[in-house]
């Protein structure tokens, strides 16, 4: 039920606009991707056989409604900005208060989970882009290059492909590594999606911060840059 | 490279932060460059363009490479009230993803002491300083407006913050 509920809701977001589907294609990315970002770990050689109640295969964390459960995104007014842009941001802080940003109110909550170690939030933008935050398993303390390791070994665990990538970058208080990652996704017409992504460290977590769009480059999400700026992982 | 001894006049820790990761520029060292982030395919032209913007005296020398490797060019500029010039070596890459990892790669390379700037398809490898020296001279030039500021630190590459970036 839950999950018809979140396909009726991507559905008609994707009837929105010019963009018609391009949202759904994103939507396949993001669910391509969890495996990437949500576990944290290699896949296994050998995973086990999806079921029926496994929509994507072996995926392991179940979302959980966000519609409902409060712990997926609580208001951070700190991080309010009304007139940023002219349209209105709010901050937020998800990740079960791990991670905190400004994000433009006019987003769609897509999907998340607040299982720790393996939690996500993924939203939608109305400029045809999905944006999504991972918990990676990792612990802070450790050297970047084994970070990097660890993440490209799931990248290429999941058939995606680093095709730029350990670029040094920082937000306002984060030192963070950029990749840029192409992911053909499996669907009846497979697709090919491109992601820039962003690991960054903070004092408690690394996380992976993922945004994927149709476009070529990112030059027309002019936002972007201002929304990466401002997340604050602790 | 000039000494620095004026450094902290241009960058800030960040509130309850300390360490190379912690260094914030001034909001008033890149108040007048536009930060927008580059997309286009440049050259040197580009960055010595920026630096005669600044007042700066800068000129290009192409340098001869092995067929294989990607175009390199030296930028002498000197920094505000400096006789000396400084070399810069500007790398012309295919795509600004490899500008920044290439730069990456070089500084870690090369170790404490280095420091660079990427801006879209270009990667700019500064001569050997300490922590000041870099600071100072990539503050006074406002090559941290123009390129994201990156150097060598305990092992690592760190980004100071509030000058140019791209997503």
């Amino acid at each position: 039920m839950q999950s018809r509920e979140r396909t009726d809701r991507v559905t008609r977001w994707n009837r929105r606009g010019s963009e018609r589907g391009v949202a759904g294609a994103l939507g396949l990315a993001c669910l391509a991707s969890t495996l990437a970002c949500g576990s944290g770990s290699a896949a296994p050689a050998t995973p086990p056989p999806g079921t029926v109640f496994d929509p994507g295969g072996p995926v392991g964390n179940a979302p959980v409604d966000v519609t409902t459960n409060q712990d997926v995104e609580r208001p951070y007014p700190p991080l309010d900005e009304p007139s940023a842009s002219g349209k209105g941001w709010i901050g937020v802080s998800v990740l079960r208060g791990g991670v905190r940003f400004t994000r433009p109110a006019r987003w769609q909550l897509r999907d998340a989970s607040v299982e720790p170690g393996q939690s996500y939030v993924r939203y939608l933008s109305p400029d045809a882009y999905s944006f999504a935050i991972y918990e990676r398993s990792d612990s802070p303390g450790k050297d970047w290059k084994d970070i990097l390791e660890h993440y490209e070994a799931d990248v290429t665990a999941n058939g995606a492909k680093a095709i730029g990538g350990r670029i040094p970058m920082a937000t306002a208080t984060n030192q963070g590594r950029a990749y840029t990652i192409d992911r053909k996704i499996e669907s009846k017409d497979p697709v090919l999606s491109r992601s820039r992504e962003f690991l960054l460290r903070g004092a408690h977590r690394i996380v992976l911060v993922q945004v994927v769009t149709s476009e070529e480059s990112l030059a027309r999400l002019s936002d972007l840059l201002e929304i990466i700026r401002r997340i604050e992982v602790l | 490279m000039p000494p620095g001894p004026d450094w902290r006049h241009f960058v800030v820790d960040r509130p309850g932060a300390s360490g190379p990761g912690a260094l914030e520029w001034r909001p008033d060292v890149c108040a007048r460059v536009e930060l927008r982030p580059e997309y286009h395919h440049l050259n040197e032209t580009n960055l010595v363009a920026f630096l005669q913007g600044q007042g700066l005296e800068a000129r290009a020398e192409r340098q001869p490479v092995e067929p294989n490797k990607p175009e390199l060019v030296f930028v002498f500029v000197a920094a505000p009230g400096e006789s000396r010039s400084v070399a810069l070596r500007v790398a012309i890459l295919p795509s600004a993803d490899e500008a920044g990892r290439d730069l990456y790669d070089a500084l870690l390379q090369k170790g404490p002491g280095a420091w660079g700037v990427h801006r879209s398809n270009l990667a700019v490898l500064g001569p050997y300083g300490d922590e000041g020296d870099n600071v100072q001279f990539a503050a006074k030039t406002r090559l941290a407006c123009w390129g994201t500021f990156t150097m060598v630190q305990d092992g690592d590459a760190f980004v100071v913050t509030g000058g140019y970036a791209e997503p």
